[in-house]
C-alpha cells in the first residue's frame, strides 16, 4: 500500500495521526477526521504541531507539506489546536498558512455536591423519542459559536449541519453512559444537554464518576431562563447518579455561557487556540463578500446569550 | 400593586443589576427588551433579575410569586420579552387582593 492508501485505511473509523512527512517527523502529525468529512461532504483533517523550535525556520516547508498532503487526499480544511500559552507556536502556524479561528477553554467542576445546588425551577427530564425531531431542530439553529461557526469563511449551513448530525448520532445510539436531558413539555423541548457519564476503568480503586457535557443548546425563541436552569437541572441529575466531577469545553467568546458555568462553581483552565488551514480554491470556502453577508444577513445570529 | 408600580419595580431591578455588572447606563423603560437579540440581559442576568423581583415582591407583602417555572416556559409568547410583558405576567401571578 502507498502512504495515502495506508492513511485512508487507518482513518476509516477513527482519526489516526501519521507523520505529515515520513522523512521529517519533527514537522508533526496529521490525520483525516472521518466523521466531520462525512457530515460536510468533503474531507477534513487535523494537524498536530511539532515542537516550535523545530518548526521555526521551516514554516514554508510545513505549508508546502500540508498542501501536498491535502491535494493528495483531496482534503479541503485542516484544523489545529495548540495550548494558548506559547504564543510563538500560534505565530508559526499563521506563517504556515493557518488562520486563527477561536479560543476554547475547559470548564471543570471538581467536586459536585447536591447540597451546593439550589433547587431547579424548571423540570429537566430525559429526552423521549417524541422530542428527537425538535432537539435536532434546536441543534441546527441555535449555535453561534464553535470552531466552524467562528471561521468566517466557513458556510454556516455546514456548521449547523454538524451540530445536527452530532445530536442525531447521540440520540440514535444507546450508550451506557450517554444522557440527554431536556426542558419543556414532551414533544416540544425548549433546550437540551447531552453528556457522557462514566467512571474510571478500575472503579474499585477509585469510585469517582465524571460527567462530560458534550453539547447544550436552547431554543432561540425560548423564554430565556432555559439555559441556566437546564444546566442546573443537569447538575442535579449528575448528583443523583453519584457523579463527583463535571467537565465541558467552552468557546472563549461565549461569555454568557461562562457566567452560567461560573455560577455553578466551575473553574476554567487549559485555554487552547484553534486554527484552520484552507486549501486554496476549496469548493466550500466563502468569498469575503459572502462571509460578510452571512454574518450580517437575516440569519446573522446574536451571540449566544 | 398595579401594573405601573410593577413596571417601576422591574425597571429599578434591571437598572440595579446592570449597574452592578457595569453593563452600561442606557435607561430602561417599559418597552425595553429584556432578553434575546438587542436584549439588555443575558440568560443568567435574566434569572438573577427574576429571582430579585420575586424577593422584592415577597418583601412588599404582596407575594409570594414564582416567575420561573414550567408554566412560564409553556407560554406561547415569552413573558420575559420586555419590561411590559414581564409586568403583565407578574400581575397575573400576584394573589388576588381580597375585596373590602
Amino acid at each position: 500500500m502507498t502512504e495515502p492508501d495506508l492513511i485512508r485505511e487507518a482513518v476509516k473509523f477513527e482519526a489516526r495521526h501519521l507523520p505529515l512527512a515520513a522523512e521529517s517527523p519533527e514537522l508533526g502529525t496529521i490525520a483525516l477526521l472521518p466523521w466531520d468529512s462525512d457530515v460536510f461532504g468533503f474531507r477534513v483533517g487535523h494537524y498536530s504541531a511539532g515542537e516550535p523550535s523545530r518548526l521555526v525556520s521551516r514554516t514554508r516547508e510545513l505549508d508546502s507539506k500540508i498542501t501536498e498532503w491535502a491535494a493528495r487526499d483531496d482534503v479541503e480544511l485542516v484544523s489545529c489546536r495548540v495550548p494558548a500559552g506559547p504564543a510563538a507556536l500560534g505565530a508559526l502556524l499563521q506563517s504556515a498558512g493557518f488562520r486563527f479561528v477561536e479560543i476554547q477553554l475547559r470548564a471543570t467542576l471538581p467536586r459536585l455536591r447536591a447540597a451546593d445546588l439550589r433547587a431547579p425551577r424548571l423540570t429537566v427530564r430525559a429526552a423521549e423519542t417524541g422530542d428527537h425531531a425538535r432537539i435536532a431542530q434546536i441543534a441546527a439553529s441555535s449555535f453561534t459559536v464553535g470552531r466552524y461557526h467562528a471561521d468566517p469563511r466557513f458556510p454556516r449551513a455546514l456548521a449547523d449541519r454538524r451540530y445536527r448530525a452530532w445530536i442525531e448520532g447521540a440520540l440514535g445510539v444507546a450508550s451506557a453512559g450517554g444522557w440527554i436531558g431536556v426542558t419543556g413539555p414532551p414533544g416540544a423541548p425548549t433546550g437540551f444537554v447531552q453528556a457522557e457519564i462514566g467512571g474510571p476503568p478500575d472503579a474499585d480503586r477509585d469510585p469517582a464518576t465524571t460527567a462530560d457535557i458534550r453539547l447544550a443548546a436552547v431554543d432561540r425563541e425560548s423564554a430565556g431562563i432555559a439555559g441556566p436552569e437546564l444546566l442546573l437541572g443537569a447538575m442535579h441529575e449528575f448528583a443523583r447518579r453519584h457523579v463527583s466531577s463535571v467537565t465541558a469545553r467552552i468557546s472563549a467568546v461565549n461569555s454568557a455561557v461562562w457566567n452560567i458555568y461560573a455560577s455553578l462553581g466551575f473553574r476554567f483552565h487549559e485555554p487552547e487556540l484553534v486554527f484552520h488551514w484552507h486549501r486554496p480554491g476549496s469548493k466550500h470556502l466563502l468569498s469575503l463578500e459572502a462571509a460578510l453577508a452571512q454574518q450580517e444577513g437575516p440569519d446573522g445570529r446574536d451571540r449566544a446569550r | 400593586m398595579d401594573e405601573t408600580a410593577l413596571v417601576s419595580l422591574i425597571v429599578e431591578t434591571v437598572e440595579g443589576y446592570r449597574l452592578a455588572m457595569r453593563e452600561g447606563t442606557a435607561s430602561v423603560n417599559r418597552e425595553t427588551r429584556l432578553f434575546g437579540p438587542a436584549g439588555v440581559l443575558d440568560s443568567l442576568g435574566l434569572v438573577s433579575v427574576l429571582v430579585e423581583i420575586e424577593q422584592r415582591v415577597a418583601d412588599l407583602g404582596v407575594g409570594p410569586v414564582s416567575l420561573m417555572d414550567d408554566r412560564a416556559m409553556s407560554q406561547t409568547s415569552s413573558p420575559f420579552r420586555t419590561v411590559e410583558s414581564l409586568a403583565a405576567y407578574l400581575l397575573q401571578q400576584l394573589p388576588a387582593t381580597p375585596a373590602d
